[in-house]
């Protein structure tokens, strides 16, 4: 922005970054406008970050603190007009660490918070404009759109046979031998995802491209995997370091590779819900924008007598209560929370007035895990609400969630049909049942031992998340039988979705004890409201797996 | 919505991106002719050359922030008399008490609309305007 002090600098600006996106005076709407802004904030992004890079390495001088507090406060004005609270928030919380540094009443920051914050501020500008209005996700169409790998190996061997393998799995790959043309490549086409060999001696990439450059060189935020032979605590470093976000030694488990480039390329996950109930609207407020420049979804109550009410709507993983209500103490209100069946394990934090010590005893006798004294430090409160936030969903997912192949369980696959059926029976539409199950995997157990069974029994799970709808709900039904609801689907559709799957899956080829070898499966299908109960619907679509399994090999089932 | 009155307006901020959207606000919705600054001092360095009839000044600039700007514009010819229109993120009582006394017209709170930028600056001047006239 220094270049723009020129008399004439502004214009020139101006001129360039309309270019950019806003064609002309027409598309001045609030949509194309934040259209505009995500296009520039990764720019934005960088600069904050040089600034800090500048700072540090010089040993903090006056001139650079300024700058630096100067870019994250014009970040947070540019946000609010933009449209992007969470980069707002975000943004804050780095100018006021920044501000009495800049001002020369405080000491620099040390790099580890800097890191914190900024890296928060990352997760903000990836975060959605427009607050969305409805968080029911819409049905994903059959054929996803192909997400791009742009895949630089060098191995002769490695490289093409990799690319292979994750075309499998619907992803577009292109093999890059030299990352000298990376930067090119992305620019010309932005892949999905990278995925870098960091095979490199001394930190370099076998282009002579440092590795610590290349997320600095990158111009749109692309996801960042590493592969390596090695595993050790330096490589993995660097690998961080320069932004990998995920980290892979060789020889790849492809499995484990999909999985990480689906959860990396795919829609965000959820993010954590957090109620705040606090009677004084700016400590409510002060919370709330902390956690949502974390990522996090707040629904702040002020009034504590509408608790119930903001519970239903916020569905919570984490609730924060300020100790000083007025009508009722935080403790009452913690204490109702967890009499209430769906939330006996939500984890409650204490807002605590200022000087009130910081006493995990006294935190859980009032039946909170932890008491937050005011003024509450931003970093504290964020890691405090994510941290249990976390635990709490994993917990609820080891409980829904088969573990070998991330599949629902075999209750939660049940709940689901009931759930199904109901809505089906209001909507009066079809749902079909599909139960699969792998062929001939007795024998390939006994053959090749049970671990290789439960691979191929991952990669089947894995082959029939990604090619479903989103929509489509899989759940393991026991051994190696899966059940799939196919919602508003009919039984003709059904079974053309299925026929196509399994010939597709039994074109690929699996890697097991030095040999390719390949699998298929069979399934039947049944119907509501043919069938109109879960129970019949299982029943029926077991008896027609039966029946395909003699029909075929008249293997074993 | 549009007063004959008022068609050139000088737009000094230092943020990138709120500068284009703003000049290109007042420009398509207001229908005024906008030069756009970075910085206090390009702003005085073009100001005679643009003659602006009004200024929409950022307060928090580094270098040389909105008032600093303000006072240095009083000291022009060209800027004596020019009506000041203050755009700050901090509007409270106390705060546009203090604006208004160091001379500068109005504040219009960011972050602005950029759909309502152009009738705010306009409803500045029509109020400055019957002022005028009043007395």
């Amino acid at each position: 922005m220094e270049d723009d002090e020129s008399p004439h600098g502004c214009g020139v600006a101006v001129g360039r970054m309309m270019d950019t996106a806003l064609k002309d005076d027409t598309e001045l709407g609030s949509a194309s406008l934040r259209d505009y802004f995500a296009a520039r904030l990764p720019d934005r992004l960088r600069e904050v970050e040089e600034a800090w890079e500048r700072a540090r390495q010089s040993d903090w001088p006056e001139a650079e603190a300024r700058t630096f507090h100067r870019l994250a406060h014009s970040l947070t004005g540019a946000g609010a007009t933009f449209g992007f609270p969470a980069v707002t928030d975000a943004a804050r919380l780095l100018e006021q660490r920044l501000k009495p540094v800049a001002q020369g009443t405080a000491p620099p920051p040390d790099d580890a918070a800097v890191a914190e914050l900024l890296a928060g501020l990352r997760r903000a500008s990836q975060m959605p404009a427009a607050p969305s209005s409805s968080t029911a996700s819409a049905p994903r169409a059959d054929e996803p759109g192909k997400k791009t790998i742009l895949l630089v190996e060098n191995d002769p061997e490695t490289g093409p046979s990799l690319a292979q393998q994750l075309e499998r799995f619907g992803y577009e790959v292109r093999l890059l031998e030299q990352p000298d043309r990376l930067g090119a490549e992305i620019e010309r086409d932005p892949p999905s995802a990278l995925l870098v060999d960091q095979d490199f001696p001394e930190a370099r990439l076998p282009g002579g491209l440092e590795l610590s450059d290349l997320r600095r060189d990158l111009r749109s935020p692309v996801r960042l995997v590493f592969l390596s032979d090695r595993g050790d605590l330096e490589a993995r470093l660097a690998a961080v370091r320069a932004g990998g976000e995920a980290y892979f030694t060789k020889p790849v488990d492809v499995g484990a590779l999909v999985d990480q480039l689906d959860l990396l390329t795919g829609p965000p996950t959820d993010p954590f819900r957090a109620l705040v109930v606090e009677a004084d609207e700016e400590i409510a407020g002060e919370c709330a924008g902390a956690l949502r420049a974390a990522g996090l979804q707040v629904a702040v109550e002020t009034e504590p007598e509408r608790f119930l009410e903001a519970l239903a709507a916020s569905r919570p993983d984490v609730v924060l209560i300020g100790l000083e209500l007025p009508g009722c103490g935080g403790a009452e209100l913690a204490a109702v929370l967890h009499q209430l069946e769906a939330y006996v394990a939500t984890p409650v934090l204490f807002l605590a007035p200022p000087g009130s010590d910081e006493d995990r005893l006294s935190a859980l006798e009032l039946g909170g895990d932890e008491l937050l004294p005011r003024p509450v430090d931003p970093l504290h409160l964020i890691a405090a609400v994510t941290g249990r936030a976390r635990r709490g969903r994993r917990l609820a997912s080891l409980m829904a969630y088969d573990s070998l192949t991330s599949l629902l369980s075999h209750a939660s696959l049940k709940q689901q049909l009931e759930a199904e059926l109901a809505r089906a029976a209001r909507e009066h539409v079809p749902v079909a049942y599909a139960m699969l199950d792998l062929d001939g995997f007795k024998t390939f157990n006994e053959t090749y031992g049970h671990a290789a069974g439960d691979r191929l029994l991952r990669t089947l799970a894995l082959f029939l998340k990604q090619r479903l709808r989103r929509s489509d709900i899989l759940g393991r039904f026991g051994g190696d039988e899966i059940g799939v609801i196919l919602p508003n689907t009919d039984g003709a559709t059904a079974r053309a979705v299925l026929d196509n799957l399994r010939e597709s899956f039994s074109r690929l080829r699996h890697g097991f004890a030095g040999t390719e070898l390949s699998a298929s499966f069979s399934f039947g299908i049944s119907v509501f409201p043919d069938c109109p109960t879960p129970e019949l619907l299982i029943e029926a679509a077991g008896r027609a797996l039966s029946a395909a399994k003699s029909e075929t090999t008249g293997s074993e089932s | 919505m549009k007063d004959p009155s008022l068609r050139r307006i000088l737009f000094v901020e230092d943020d990138p991106d709120i500068r284009m959207v703003g000049k290109m606000a007042l420009e398509a919705i207001g229908g005024f002719s906008v030069l756009a600054c970075g910085s206090g001092v390009e702003a005085l360095t073009r100001l005679s050359d643009f003659a602006p009839d009004l200024i929409l000044l950022d307060v928090m600039m580094p270098g040389m922030d909105g008032p600093a700007t303000l006072g240095a514009v009083r000291e022009t010819s060209a800027g004596r008399d020019l009506p000041v229109v203050f755009m700050t993120a901090r509007v409270q009582a106390q705060e546009v008490a203090a604006y208004r006394d160091m001379g500068a017209e109005d504040v219009i709170a960011k972050p602005f609309d950029p759909m309502a930028l152009s009738e705010q600056v306009l409803s500045v001047w029509r109020t400055m305007k019957a002022r005028t006239d009043a007395a």
